[in-house]
């Protein structure tokens, strides 16, 4: 041990200060109805969004950051899937609002797996349906004249044989 | 707090996004949530609405789409490639005038469109198909290339090497968006059987637009079997050689090379009559033999030779096995269809479907059957046209098969 030695301490003891500032570091989420939520910061780790804005301010403050189209509801909806690890059981659970709700945020923070679970989930919910169920679980407004219709039905024949019309 | 552009771009896309409302429909997520739905179901999904129609009809949606659930195909009909035509001597047999050059036996509405729509009057003789993209033409300088989604008709410029007598090959590398880039392979059979281990073809480019010869080598003398199209597995070329053997080329890299194998020997080979190629659904190629007894399958396993650690092995430094998928006697399909026991001398394996490894086409008497080979059941599959009229003994008979593709110009 030397001077050497005692350098190669100090180095590790600030590491580990280091280490200790950022596991208590917190972000804090702003909703949309005002809530403010206290995250870890390894939760956002799955927010690339969150996460790049991060590692793009260095700031050594707790975070706040604005999340002006996501209720507070729906957050916490998020943070019960993630501690659950996405448990399948979990998203069967939720409301078909929820679940469209919970996939345009999962898109929006881009948080991978979440956008996974959720699409699969009304990938599932939609197949086998008739097209007004697609339409009225989307909200959509069929915007077809009822010509263009049958002209697409015509056309892509192939594509409608053994359906089962609504 | 600082906000950065992508930041803030962000926020403006999230807040046109919860504007209109219908946030789901953005395309990106939609994307998401319609690449996780089966193909049973996904392509009636483009009468939703303009935008899913769009989506859905998409060159980048239909890339990721395929690539996550294989490519699905439709039976249009069956086209008649007569050979007495295709490849006539000056003094040969010549086509009776009421019969067309280019008959298809249509399975359904579409193939009876084609049919009438007069465009198979103005293309030669059938050759082969891929993707939807028919080669048809005359030997030994007149060829076409039909795109039935962009509905092209396109005229190859006229081949520079003249071969007497040859076999081709088609190699469709993409279709989407109604463009397609293929390439036409014309290879040259020797008909004396010289002592020969090259072989001279001649390769069209949709790319270049132009023809270029190339001589390809063997490491044992060989010659292709005349009047064949060659089967493209991945971009590999399978032609039939004589003697029982099949010739393997593959193009992608440039290279020069042809790979022989010999066919597999079964209970039929003997005397057997018929054989046909092509691919199974996990990309691997097939092979078929039948007589009036009953029909055998394999398929080719290649690995790369042990002491090889390339990451890219040419077709020539692969080993080959065979490996036996099916074996059926015919009396299994008479006994289903007692009626059709009486055409047993006339009943052969016709072909395979695409990127398929359990169905083949069988032709009994007119009669052409879906057969499948895992329950060993079939179904007549019919056909508009007169089945006495096909010279079934001269001609080979090809199902025309169609990718499953949306087209959102029908709906403009």
């Amino acid at each position: 041990m030397g001077e050497r030695g005692e350098e190669w301490e100090a180095v590790m003891l600030r590491k580990a200060e280091e280490e200790e500032s950022k596991a208590v570091k917190k972000v804090k989420l702003v909703t949309s109805d005002g809530v403010t939520m206290e995250v870890e910061i390894s939760t956002v780790k799955e927010m690339e969004t969150i996460q790049a804005f991060m590692n793009a301010t260095d700031t050594d403050n707790s975070i706040i950051f604005p999340l002006p189209k996501v209720s507070s509801h729906i957050l916490s909806r998020i943070m019960e899937l993630m501690s659950g690890e996405y448990d399948q059981e979990l998203v069967k659970r939720l409301s078909h609002e929820e679940l469209k709700e919970i996939c345009m945020v999962a898109n929006y923070l881009n948080m991978k797996t979440l956008l996974h679970l959720t699409a699969s989930a009304i990938a599932n919910l939609i197949q086998n349906k008739s097209v007004e169920f697609v339409r009225h679980f989307f909200n959509i407004i069929n915007d077809f004249t009822p010509e263009e219709e049958v002209q697409l039905r015509k056309t892509h024949e192939w594509a409608f044989e053994g359906v089962d019309e609504d | 707090m600082k906000f950065d552009i992508t930041w803030l771009t962000r926020m403006e896309r999230m807040k046109r996004i919860s504007v209109n409302g219908a946030a789901l429909n953005c395309d990106d997520i939609l994307h998401e949530i319609l690449l996780r739905i089966p193909p049973s179901t996904i392509y009636k999904l483009i009468i939703v609405s303009k935008i899913w129609l769009r989506v859905i009809c998409s060159p980048s949606f239909l890339q990721g789409y395929t690539r996550r659930w294989g490519q699905s195909f439709r039976l249009v009909g069956f086209f008649v490639c007569n050979f007495l035509y295709l490849g006539r001597p000056r003094d040969g047999y010549r086509r009776p005038r009421w019969e067309p050059a280019l008959p298809i036996l249509s399975t359904c509405r579409e193939g009876d469109d084609l049919k009438h729509s007069g465009i198979l009057k103005r293309c030669g003789y059938f050759i082969d198909s891929s993707n939807g993209i028919i080669l048809s033409g005359l030997h030994p300088k007149t060829y076409y290339v039909y795109n039935t989604f962009s509905k092209q008709k396109y005229q190859l410029p006229e081949p520079q090497q003249f071969y007497k007598v040859l076999c081709m090959a088609l190699i469709v590398e993409e279709c989407l968006d109604g463009e397609a880039s293929y390439k036409v392979i014309r290879a040259r059979c020797e008909c004396k059987l010289k002592e020969r281990n090259t072989v001279s073809i001649e390769t069209y480019s949709s790319k270049t637009g132009k023809w270029k010869q190339s001589t390809l080598m063997c490491s044992t003398s060989f010659a292709l079997r005349p009047r064949t199209a060659g089967m493209v597995v991945g971009g590999v070329v399978h032609w039939f050689a004589i003697w029982g053997k099949l010739a393997i080329y593959d193009p992608r890299l440039g290279d020069r090379y042809i790979a022989l194998i010999r066919l597999p020997i079964g209970v039929l080979t003997r005397e057997h009559e018929e054989s046909v190629l092509g691919e199974s659904s996990d990309g691997v190629l097939l092979y078929g033999q039948s007589n009036n007894i009953g029909v055998e399958i394999w398929m080719l396993e290649k690995e790369p030779e042990p002491n090889n650690s390339a990451i890219y092995c040419n077709c020539i430094r692969l080993k080959y096995k065979w490996v036996l998928r099916w074996r059926l006697n015919f009396k299994v399909l008479w006994k289903q269809m007692p009626s059709l026991s009486t055409h047993s001398k006339e009943t052969q394996l016709l072909s395979f479907l695409p990127r398929n490894s359990t169905s083949v086409f069988i032709r009994s008497g007119w009669n052409i059957l879906l057969c499948d080979l895992e329950t060993k059941t079939v179904e007549v599959v019919n056909y508009q046209g007169r089945g006495g009229s096909i010279s079934w003994e001269s001609s080979k008979i090809v199902p025309y098969f169609l990718p499953s593709w949306p087209n959102a110009s029908c709906a403009s």
